[in-house]
């Protein structure tokens, strides 16, 4: 069994950090939340500008990311920020009964003083962090990992060689009892038959195809044709020619395996296996809601460069454009670019990807922590009241 | 020697190219020579590995890309011009 160097937790995966996580639940401490992350180098803000107001399916997703963010594996300890004492509660409960360090603080019982808010919040914050700190990385297995894996601002190389080799380590890491979920719903178009035909049962095709059918249908409700203009013409001039072929190279990032799971915005990667979550296209909603359901780390593939990760979770910054390698060292983490320029078999960077998959997880910094490139971020599901 | 093109699966029916190539010369899989290119082709462009007849499936990613327009010879240029998509 291979392991990694990490933070067990009573319930559930094991985390790859165990960050100090300033969760701000409500838009109306969002100010004092970032005055609380100045007072903390080295706390993951997490801040929503929503929480009240929200109705229905909406409501309920935004609890749920809150939620999620608050007991997630790379969360060691949290700092609740909420308007009342009740809010603030909920998730300080969830926080303590998934087995975190967790304090909260609110604008009603500092007399809605967001300054003497801050204040107790930062004291409070610093010692939960020397809490944390002092507490060491265990052996733990891989196969308590979950990868996300993502792609943006793609070229040619991303459909032909990085997103494939995202696809090895997924398929090496599945075949060794780990996790896996990919995203982004309308990047299947064309190719939603090939997924349904992959799911290893009747119900969890029939979920997918429900999934893809509801997402597809926001878009024609918008008066959006998913078809014109897809490919476009510089996919055109970089060598795709149809959309299949577009969508297939998106998803070749979840390699050639069995899919397991498909799951809703959000929602937990309970099993081993490759899943399909559906989600929005854009990366930080698409990454955060896989962070949300369980990913402790990110691989995200780029051609032309993309600084973006999540905050909570590693996020692995990939390209096979030599170009783009030489251009923004500071900012891949993994040069697959010699297998796009021929001086390499694909399947001869596969090991240095995992080895570095193992680091990351041990602790070693990604690109994203570095540069302070990484957020979270919480769909809206309908309009506020 | 230099790869200077990809079949990303063993099914495929094309070969993604990773330079420019100019016509009447093959391009190099880790497996081999691929057929003679019968024009010029551009980096992340495709071209034919076997004879594929007008309507039949053109395969990349070992899945269905789409169905020729045209009869299409090993070594061809395969975009636009010989190649529609189902839907796209």
């Amino acid at each position: 069994m291979s392991l990694f160097q990490g933070y067990a937790r009573d319930s559930g995966r094991a985390g790859v950090r165990n960050h100090l996580l300033i969760l701000s639940v409500c838009g109306l401490n969002a100010p004092g939340a970032r005055r609380v992350a100045a007072g903390l180098p080295g706390a993951v803000l997490i801040s929503s500008g929503y929480g009240r107001g929200q109705v229905g399916a909406d409501k309920g997703f935004h609890a749920r990311m809150l939620r999620a963010f608050a007991t997630h594996p790379n969360t060691g300890g949290v700092i609740v920020l909420a308007p009342d004492d009740g809010l603030c509660a909920q998730f300080v409960t969830a926080a303590q009964e998934a087995g975190r360090l967790a304090q909260g603080f609110s604008l009603q019982s500092h007399g809605e003083d967001g300054s003497a808010m801050a204040t107790a919040a930062i004291a409070a914050g610093r010692v939960m962090g020397d809490r944390l700190a002092a507490m060491g990385r265990v052996p733990c297995p891989l196969s308590d990992i979950v990868i996300a894996a993502e792609c943006g601002h793609s070229d040619a190389s991303s459909g032909i060689v990085t997103n494939p080799l995202v696809g090895d380590l997924l398929d090496h890491h599945v075949s060794e009892g780990g996790a896996a979920v990919i995203s982004e719903t309308l990047e299947w178009l064309g190719c939603e038959p090939g997924l349904y035909a992959r799911c290893v049962r009747p119900d969890i095709a029939d979920r997918l195809r429900d999934l893809v059918a509801a997402r597809h249908a926001i878009a024609e409700r918008a008066g959006h044709d998913l078809l014109i203009g897809n490919p476009g013409p510089q996919n055109h001039a970089g060598g795709l020619t149809t959309l299949e072929e577009k969508s297939l190279g998106a998803i070749s990032k979840a390699g050639l395996g069995p899919i397991r799971g498909a799951l809703a915005e959000g929602e937990p990667v309970m099993n081993p296996g490759l899943h399909l979550m559906d989600t929005p296209t854009l990366s930080p909603e698409s990454i955060s809601s896989m962070v949300a359901g369980g990913a402790q780390v990110v691989c995200f593939t780029t051609g032309q460069g993309n600084p973006y990760g999540s905050a909570l979770s590693p996020t692995i910054k990939l390209t096979g454009n030599p170009e783009t390698a030489a251009r923004l060292p500071g900012q891949i983490d993994f040069d697959a670019s010699p297998a796009f320029l021929g001086q390499v078999d694909r399947a001869a960077l596969l090991p240095g990807l995992v080895d570095l998959l193992e680091k990351v997880c041990s602790g070693q910094s990604v690109a994203v922590e570095r540069n302070g490139e990484g957020d979270e971020v919480i769909s809206r599901l309908g309009p506020s009241v | 020697m230099t790869i200077s093109a990809m079949q990303l699966h063993p099914d495929d029916t094309v070969a993604c190219l990773l330079r420019d190539h100019r016509a009447g010369a093959p391009a190099q899989l880790v497996s081999g020579a691929t057929p003679v290119l019968t024009s010029d082709v551009a980096l992340g462009h495709k071209i034919a590995l076997v004879p594929i007849a007008k309507g039949e499936a053109v395969v990349k990613y070992g899945a269905v890309i789409g169905h020729a327009t045209a009869d299409i010879a090993p070594g061809d240029h395969v975009h636009l011009h010989n190649l529609r998509g189902k839907i796209g």
